[in-house]
């Protein structure tokens, strides 16, 4: 493989006003990330200090494996939900090492609403054990959640993908032989009693957790008997009498190093074989990322560019160079795993189309996981495309992204619109991870499309009416439209509404990939097998 | 020097001092046979001996104060002499007799001279009859009724101890003579646990007192020569811990009418075979404490600078010889220090440890001789005197001595059970310890001596890493963390 | 979630990552490239580059080292264990042995109603007599030891009872 020669003058103003540009924008990322961690009310910290329970931080932190890495996914889900209320939609979901062994942990976070679940909380959850099935992860659930936010239950309760899914989930993992630990830390009521229920393991912490279906206020209701936390459902009973927990622990230090002693039972399965390299830092810098990316989303680059600051060495073995070129194809590893990349240098025509299509069978072949790094409009429009068949090869392309049998991992670099979306592996094609880049953005089409189709609607209905609007007029239409547009569009929007895994720091995304390359290896997926490719 | 009349030597003791006189006896030719309890299996002394004789008891220190088990072990063996070592029997003039009326013979002092100076109330008198200096004291067989105010009226400090006692055993000090019959009562009461009798008597106790002893040896034809002196200040509740010879304290003057005092005793006493006479010292004064009829546990730093084997010359005079030295033979050399390895917890109040001897790997080098009493593999108990070892080194001069002594200390490991190792190093590298103006009760005033010093940042380090490398949870633990993840460390997006 | 140990009576938490061959050492105790060559019990400590002789014996989870010229016990306080506070066998009500030693005398017998500060147990060690005291009123559930026996540190020596109510 060869080292890309990178020709971005580093010296130049344009790499100098990106860099300013996108490292505000990771700033900004940093501090919204930081206070969807961190930041809670004072009264919520009091009340966890009172209750002697670890913030959900601290757990974590003491159940990971030291010095090694965390990837957290979908830290700022909710961020534009719920009057921004729900840091995190109350959930910390992400992939560490716990006792040598990869896992993923589901952790209720009880600093925010004490822990009661919103809908974007059960889809962050179900996301969590998605990624667990998907991935074969073992899962470790820390436990402390209120129960559902009942003045939302219609959004969280009747649908398929809504709450009873985590308990489909778990049951499903258990039935794939993936094992699951549950912490219980605080009440698990209701369905949330489940949660450690149907874990293989778990382990419950005197005093402080308890598990029941109905707690003593519902009991009460229900048949006026009346009892105690403790005496319906605490460690005691459970650990001695109940059966329905494992391990009592007399803290959550010690339910956190019981269960790591657990997880270090666990078999460690044979990932798929895949053929690893010496692992190698790239040649540029990472941070030179930063002023590859365009301040404005229209304007095109290089994705080799980005290729060079990702991949190991910046060696690249690029696939029919010469052929179809508004989409690069080709060979790297990252952190040392080998990894076939489709990336978008322009829109889609039919040969780049075909290529993409070719390339992808070339991987599944060869076993080899797939990197799709996006920024697309989308295939190109236009009757000449239209005769060369266009449709009918986007239509191959999403086949082959649909009927790949080896992972994908797709960031969404830049654009992600359109029909393109689909040919690159978007939400809906399963890839195993999908990141975004904080300035990245994914919509049916560009704002600025959509908002003057939006507004040339309106303005039609009004000429119906007889009425006429000056150019202020026409812009006091468009701009809330448009406005309203980039918001739904923008990358914190998409991960607000968990179609993500979470945003990405630019130069955060080799390690990101490496960690999610690695536990997508549990699950090789089987021999490729496609459906019909229209000819 | 002739052949020993016997080919046969049985060691009536344990631990250090039974490989001790092994190894002379050995030198000399003769046969040795060990008596040993089943909790010193394994022991250097039985594996040195030729033969080893279990002895049984209900505790271990039982068997070996049980004389007819020992002697009928002799006879068994053919053994022509028996050496009692120090503690256990080797004080019991019962049991002299009772060898020699089995036709063996005993190594040590005639039963006389035992019976004399095992009653600390007659070997006062005795000395005193004889013009020896001892210090003011009330004796309780005097008058018994009288004796809480004859005490009192010695004035404080006062200092009980049981008639019978020995080793410090039962001693108490009193300042506070509202204090008296409290602590008379309880020194009574100990005296009567540890050695069947209750009597007591007091005596005007020296502040700051230094414990100066003296080597004698005499033989069976009236000859008493005495072999130097020994300073044994640096103790702990009336302990020794560290004996060195000469000792710094005193002028040649002084010397010369302290040693010149104990062979005086000794021979006005008809004394033979070897003795300590022990005494107390303080401001240019020394009173007579008592003598000890037998080999003393410190008696190594004498055979150091002066280069007589007093375990020979012990046999040679059970045999009947003549001293083969005369007074003006004994040229002392040099500065000998003594350091008792004990298993206890000099920061957990000089409490005895107990473990298993892990691992033992004892010093050497110019200079450097360890008596060691335990093997890798031994149990450490309370069975036993927790004294396990003693190093012992010889040098040109003190400084050169102490030097050796903490190069010594810093190569002596054992491990598997706490000692006082580290506390030896503490205490000879102790600027008093260093100028030679240390007295009995000085450990007793510096506890900090006995605390255990905080480790040193480096230090910890390398402890850190030697256990986390050798706890297997810890190792595999790190090992079992992927390659990737390993390499990638504790990164957070 | 770190092991820790027990090092001159201070409780220092420490971690290895692998490096390469070697380990890196991270924790309480500073962080070096460390390795660790074991013969039986002699071992060469490699710190940074720096290689020491030294002497290691584990003893279930106390360690014994010999390096630097001194003797050193230090205790492994394994995760599970250390942070299991309070007592993990249902809250049994003990008095240990502070000290090695031999019981002297028992003056209770099991069953027996005591009242706080009653003599227990009096132990001997070091030539001193101990009265191990009831501290508490209670029943005397269980006694460990018989007159006579000699024990360890931290033995079992007696077991209250709250009383029955």
């Amino acid at each position: 493989m060869r080292r890309i020669v990178s020709s971005i003058d580093t010296r130049s103003a344009e790499f100098a006003a990106n860099v300013a540009h996108n490292r505000g924008l990771a700033a900004k990322l940093k501090t919204a990330q930081d206070s969807a961690r961190l930041k809670r009310p004072q009264r919520d910290l009091d009340r966890l200090a009172r209750q002697n329970k670890m913030f959900v931080r601290d757990r974590i932190e003491a159940l990971l494996d030291p010095g090694t890495p965390f990837l957290e996914l979908s830290t700022l889900a909710a961020n534009q939900a719920y009057e921004g209320d729900v840091p995190g939609a109350g959930i910390v979901s992400g992939i560490g090492i716990v006792s040598g062994r990869e896992v993923i942990i589901h952790a209720d976070d009880a600093s925010v609403k004490g822990g009661a679940w919103y809908p974007l909380s059960v889809k962050k959850i179900v996301r969590t054990l998605d990624i667990a099935i998907e991935n074969r992860l073992p899962v470790v659930h820390l436990c402390d959640s209120a129960g559902g936010f009942l003045p939302l239950q219609a959004e969280l309760f009747g649908d398929r993908y809504l709450a009873g899914r985590i308990f489909r989930n778990q049951a499903i993992l258990s039935k794939m032989g993936i094992p699951q630990v549950a912490i219980v830390l605080g009440h698990c009521t209701a369905g949330g009693a489940y949660v450690p229920a149907l874990s293989e393991y778990n382990v419950i912490v005197k005093g402080t957790g308890a598990i029941f279906l109905g707690g003593p206020p519902l009991v009460k209701a229900a048949t006026g008997e009346e009892v105690t936390v403790e005496e319906l459902g605490g460690a005691d009973v459970h650990t001695r009498i109940s059966g329905t927990a494992d391990y009592p622990a007399t803290n959550e230090r010690h339910a956190i190093a019981i269960a790591r002693e657990i997880v270090g039972t666990f078999p460690k399965r044979a990932k798929a074989a895949v053929e690893w390299a010496t692992p190698e830092p790239p040649a540029y810098d990472p941070a030179e990322l930063y002023g590859i990316i365009p301040r404005d989303i229209k304007v095109q680059f290089d994705m080799r560019e980005v290729i060079a600051r990702i991949v190991d060495g910046s060696r690249f073995h690029e696939y029919q160079p010469a052929y179809g070129t508004s989409l690069i194809c080709g060979f790297a590893n990252v952190w040392g795993c080998p990894v076939g990349i489709l990336a978008n240098n322009g829109v889609l025509f039919n040969d780049s189309t075909l290529k993409g299509a070719h390339f992808m069978q070339l991987c599944d072949q060869k076993k080899t996981p797939i990197l799709f790094l996006q920024n697309i409009t989308g295939y190109m429009v236009g009757r000449d495309y239209e005769h060369r068949g266009i449709t009918k090869d986007g239509a191959k392309m999403i086949m082959a992204v649909a009927g790949l049998e080896v992972p994908k991992i797709t960031v969404v670099v830049n654009g992600s619109f359109g029909a393109g979306n689909y040919g690159m592996s978007g939400r809906a094609f399963d890839p195993r991870f999908l990141f975004m880049w904080p300035q990245s953005q994914i919509s049916v089409m560009g704002a600025e499309q959509a908002s003057n189709v939006l507004a040339d609607i309106k303005l039609r209905q009004l000429a119906r009416h007889g009425e006429k609007l000056d150019a202020a007029g026409i812009a006091a239409i468009r701009e809330p439209i448009l406005e309203e547009y980039r918001r739904q569009s923008s990358a914190y929007y998409s991960t607000s509404e968990i179609w993500d895994d979470g945003i990405l720091d630019p130069v955060d995304t080799r390690n990101a990939l490496a960690i999610t390359l690695s536990a997508a290896l549990n699950a090789p997926g089987g021999d490729p097998h496609y459906g019909v490719f229209r000819m | 020097m002739s052949a020993l009349p016997f080919d046969t030597l049985l060691i009536a003791n344990r631990g250090e001092i039974a490989l001790r006189i092994i190894r002379t006896a050995k030198r000399l030719g003769l046969r040795t046979v060990v008596v040993a309890h089943e909790a010193d299996h394994g022991s250097p002394a039985t594996a040195a001996a030729d033969v080893v004789v279990p002895i049984h008891g209900k505790t271990g220190v039982a068997a070996y104060l049980d004389g007819a088990q020992i002697i009928e072990a002799a006879r068994k063996t053919g053994a022509g002499a028996i050496h009692p070592g120090y503690g256990f029997l080797s004080e019991n003039a019962g049991f002299a007799r009772a060898v020699a009326e089995a036709g063996i013979r005993f190594v040590g002092p005639t039963p006389e001279a035992i019976d004399l100076m095992g009653d600390k109330v007659r070997a006062r008198a005795f000395v005193a009859k004889n013009g020896f200096p001892v210090a003011p004291s009330a004796i309780e067989d005097d008058d018994p009724a009288t004796f809480a105010a004859r005490a009192r009226a010695l004035g404080a400090p006062l200092l009980v101890k049981p008639s019978a006692g020995g080793g410090g055993k039962g001693m108490r000090i009193v300042r506070d003579m509202a204090l008296l019959d409290q602590e008379i009562a309880q020194a009574r009461s100990e005296g009567e646990r540890y050695f069947g009798d209750g009597r007591l008597y007091v005596e005007r106790f020296v502040e700051q007192p230094r414990h100066i002893e003296v080597q004698v040896m005499g033989d069976a034809h009236g000859t008493v020569i005495h072999l130097g002196e020994r300073e044994c200040s640096v103790q702990r509740r009336f302990q020794k811990i560290v004996e060195e010879t000469p000792s710094p304290a005193l002028s040649a003057d002084e010397r010369r009418r302290i040693c010149e005092a104990a062979a005086g005793i000794a021979r006005a006493a008809g004394y033979r075979n070897a003795g300590t006479v022990e005494f107390i010292y303080g401001r240019g004064e020394f009173y007579f404490l008592e003598m000890n009829t037998r080999l003393q546990v410190e008696h190594p730093v004498t055979e150091e600078v002066t280069g007589v084997d007093l375990v020979e010359a012990q046999l040679r005079v059970a045999a009947g010889e003549r001293l083969a030295f005369a007074q003006e033979d004994i040229r002392a050399s040099g500065h000998s220090i003594e350091l008792r390895v004990y298993a206890e917890s000099a920061a957990r109040g000089f409490t005895p440890t107990t473990g298993s001897v892990l691992a033992l790997r004892l010093p050497s080098g110019e200079g450097v001789r360890v008596d060691v009493g335990i093997a890798e593999g031994q149990r450490v108990t309370t069975n036993f005197d927790p004294m396990l070892a003693k190093l012992i080194v010889h040098a040109p001069d003190r400084d050169e001595a102490i030097r050796r002594a903490r190069r010594a200390l810093a190569g002596f490991a054992l491990l598997g059970c706490e000692t006082n190792i580290g506390f030896l190093d503490r205490l000879i590298a102790d600027s008093a310890f260093a100028a030679g103006v240390v007295h009995t009760g000085w450990l007793d005033a510096n506890p900090a001596l006995a605390a255990d010093p905080e480790i040193a940042p480096d230090l910890r380090a390398r402890l850190a890493a030697i256990a986390a490398l050798a706890t297997r949870a810890i190792r595999d633990g790190a090992d079992a963390v992927p390659t990737l993840h390993a390499a990638m460390g504790g990164w957070r997006n | 979630m770190r092991h820790a140990f027990e090092i001159g009576g201070i409780e220092t938490e420490v971690w290895l990552a692998r490096d390469g061959d070697a380990y890196r050492l991270h924790g309480d105790a500073g962080e070096a490239r460390v390795a660790l060559n074991q013969r039986g019990a002699e071992a060469v400590l490699d710190l940074d580059g720096l290689t020491e002789k030294a002497l290691v014996v584990l003893d279930g989870e106390t360690i014994h080292v010999h390096v630097a010229g001194g003797n050193y016990t230090l205790r492994h306080l394994d995760p599970a264990r250390r942070f299991a506070d309070g007592d993990a066998s249902g809250g049994a009500d003990v008095a240990r042995a502070p000290m090695p030693g031999t019981v002297v005398r028992i003056d209770v017998a099991a069953g027996q109603k005591v009242a706080t500060g009653d003599p227990l147990v009096v132990i001997e060690s070091m030539k001193l007599e101990t009265t191990i005291r009831a501290w508490h009123d209670g029943i005397v559930a269980d006694i460990h030891v018989a007159a006579g026996q000699s024990f360890d540190r931290d033995a079992l020596l007696v077991t209250l009872a709250a009383e029955a109510a």
